[in-house]
């Protein structure tokens, strides 16, 4: 028989078990809550002993709490601006480059991790049992740790973004506007940036050219519009996956009246915002490679995503309710196609620095 | 908890409790007389069906002292809400046979069943008006919607063979859990307590109570506690993953899976009869977490409760073992 405790948003020591500070050898795993995120709220805890829970091993644990995998994009934008750099022959500072690629991973991190503490608290993790790096709800980790790990990390990103503010000052701007557009996505709403109307355009231009054109400066390269179309499409492809990720939850985001972009446009319409969107992706990726690339390589990239185009269409529009495996796994397919492109575009830079060693 | 021999229902409540089938729940006057296949229909239909739903007012009502008169309405509107919902379910489901008999929409046109449904759910809406309590007409319009959403989610479900069982309480939440749950609280609002803190925890109940008769209904179809000798492996060969099927078939072929016609075939392809004990036997401890669940907002419950009112308590304890675990009263 289980240890089950009932609390009320109300009550005093609803806070500790949330954070999982009521005691030092056992974990509150939530199990069921209603009025989520309202003064009604009632969360009931199964207590466990610390030594029950099951854990994978220190490696995965850790690279699911930090949530590794949503650090692809960025270490691509990162990637793609240094080789293009090396392509065109604009020397960069390699230390500034390794210190700003720290900085910035960290700060990614520290977000990832204060976005997951955020929706523990609000209780979104709750209504959405499947998202996050469910590291809380499982009780590999307490909330409150997550909270400081995201404070450690956010701390250390600026320690390493430090060095090249102090050489570029001209990066204040940038990071000014981050910091408007973090402080607007995190701080002045209680609910994340998932379950807010236009939040596409933060995320995009947070994933997208903010992020490539502070890094082309961070690094000494100064204004390239190559790095800003490179950015934007980066930036699209970030905001697609967002949104397939709201449109797999739609039915739950709906029931939860939680407003986003999808959860607006409803189902159908949905499915026909997510193709454009997707042939935006396109367009922009097609004219980053007509302007910038090797023939060979526009070709490649060309028809290598106008496939997967396709069928992005054809399986969308082969959906018909909101509920059920065909959306997951859609879903799933879609995110792949993505990363497909993703792949072969890294393929293509490193072709280049392959052409580079062997000229040099 | 009584056995009606009658009706052949187990029912809820001491001695001197009425079975369900003594409630004037239908009464033929209730509709006009001008439509007499309207009233051929519902004759029918009224006849037979355990009516739990209505037993549960009962029981409810009874320790709630609620006044007979807003009793009778409680237990004639849930179960012409449930009753509506068969006539919509059946019709959707294609179903040939209800309760033995052959269902409305066969029986006389699939016209007439949505007619018939739909009035009874408009005569829900005119008779609780009637009674002004503006709190319980918006509670159960919103458990009618409810019920709706679910059936049109549930007829997507329909040949997904990879459906979760997390999707598939979603719309049981919906569909059977919000009838539950309206029994619960239906009967503190007629009395006009509406503390929120109550209708919370009687929420959850309602839901697990739901969710766990959901379960054992879907375990009847692998003839699991089938004491009442229903077909089996309907859902299955109809093409709807219930819940037992979504959970112990996560790892099979999903094209043998379409071609089970017996329950040896099901577990030939889920991985033998070990392997379908095994699933049985955690299908059953996850069930038992919810039962657990239960009496642990019964504790909640009891703060709410007036002195009075707290044999309710007792009544509702072993709901858990009628819903999941079919045992007859007694036993």
């Amino acid at each position: 028989m289980s240890q089950l405790v009932t609390l009320f948003r109300k009550d005093p020591l609803f806070p500790k078990y949330l954070h999982g500070t009521f005691s030092d050898k056992e974990r509150a795993l939530p199990v069921q809550s209603l009025n989520v995120n309202t003064e009604h709220e009632q969360v009931t805890f199964q207590i466990v002993p610390i030594e029950k829970i099951e854990k994978p091993v220190f490696l995965i644990k850790w690279a699911r709490i930090m949530k590794l995998h949503n650090l692809t994009l960025l270490g691509f934008t990162l990637f793609a601006i240094l080789i293009k750099n090396s392509v065109d022959g604009i020397a960069f500072d390699p230390a500034l480059a390794l210190l700003s690629a720290i900085g910035a991973f960290c700060l990614h991190i520290g977000v990832n991790l204060r976005n997951d503490y955020q929706d523990h608290i609000n209780g979104l993790d709750r209504i959405h049992p499947q998202g996050g790096s469910q590291a809380i709800q499982k009780g590999w980790i307490t909330a409150a740790r997550v909270r400081t790990l995201s404070f450690v990390f956010l701390f250390i990103g600026i320690i390493f973004g430090l060095p090249s503010l102090f050489v570029y000052p001209e990066l204040f701007i940038l990071i000014g506007t981050l910091a408007l557009l973090a402080i607007v996505g995190f701080s002045q709403y209680r609910m994340g940036m998932k379950y807010r109307l236009w939040s596409e355009v933060t995320i995009f231009l947070l994933l997208g050219p903010l992020l490539s054109v502070g890094y082309q400066y961070a690094i000494g390269c100064g204004f390239d519009l190559e790095v800003v179309l490179l950015g934007c499409t980066v930036g699209l492809l970030g905001a697609y996956f967002i949104h397939l990720k709201n449109f797999q939850a739609i039915l739950v985001n709906s029931q939860a009246k939680f407003h986003n972009t999808i959860s607006e446009l409803g189902f159908e319409k949905s499915k026909t915002f997510l193709i454009a969107w997707w042939w935006l992706f396109f367009g922009f990726l097609n004219l980053y490679h007509y302007i910038y690339a090797a023939t060979s390589w526009f070709w490649i990239i060309f028809l290598g995503s106008l496939g997967p185009t396709i069928y992005v269409f054809k399986g969308l529009n082969q959906l018909h309710s909101p509920l059920g495996s065909k959306v997951d796994m859609t879903v799933d397919k879609n995110k792949k196609i993505g990363i497909f492109v993703l792949a072969l575009w890294t393929l293509e830079y490193l072709s280049y620095l392959i052409v580079i060693e062997l000229s040099s | 908890m009584l056995y009606c021999l009658k009706c052949k229902a187990l029912f809820i409540g001491n001695k001197s409790t009425k079975c369900v089938m003594e409630y004037k729940i239908y009464d033929s006057k209730d509709f006009p007389a001008y439509l007499p296949k309207l009233n051929q229909l519902y004759d029918d239909l009224f006849s037979g069906g355990k009516g739990f739903r209505a037993k549960m007012i009962r029981m409810m009502a009874e320790n709630l002292r609620l006044d007979p008169k807003a009793e009778l309405l409680l237990a004639q509107t849930i179960e012409f809400i449930h009753n509506a919902s068969l006539l919509h379910d059946d019709l959707v489901d294609r179903s040939h046979l209800r309760r033995g008999k052959t269902t409305a929409w066969m029986k006389y046109t699939p016209e007439y069943a949505v007619l018939a449904g739909d009035y009874l759910l408009a005569r829900v809406m005119v008779n609780l008006s009637s009674y002004g309590n503006i709190r319980l007409v918006q509670y159960t319009a919103e458990v009618i919607s409810d019920l709706l959403e679910g059936e049109w989610l549930q007829d997507s479900l329909v040949g997904d063979m990879n459906v979760q069982l997390s999707q598939l309480d979603r719309v049981h939440n919906l569909k059977t859990a919000s009838l539950f749950k309206w029994c619960l609280r239906a009967p503190f609002l007629a009395q006009e307590r509406y503390e929120p803190g109550l209708h919370t925890v009687l929420e959850e109940m309602g839901t697990l109570l739901g969710q766990l008769f959901q379960r054992s209904d879907d375990l009847l179809d692998f003839n699991i506690r089938n004491y009442e000798g229903k077909a089996i492996l309907g859902d299955l060969k109809s093409g709807y993953l219930n819940s037992f099927a979504s959970y112990s078939t996560s790892h099979a072929n999903k094209t043998d899976l379409r071609k089970c016609e017996t329950l040896e075939d099901f577990s030939r392809v889920i991985g033998g009869q070990a392997t379908f004990d095994q699933k049985l036997k955690e299908f059953d401890e996850m069930n038992l977490f919810l039962i657990q669940l239960y009496s642990h907002h019964m504790k909640t419950l009891e703060t709410y409760l007036k002195p009075e009112e707290k044999a309710l308590l007792k009544k509702l304890e072993p709901l858990t073992e009628i819903l999941y675990w079919r045992k007859r009263p007694g036993s």
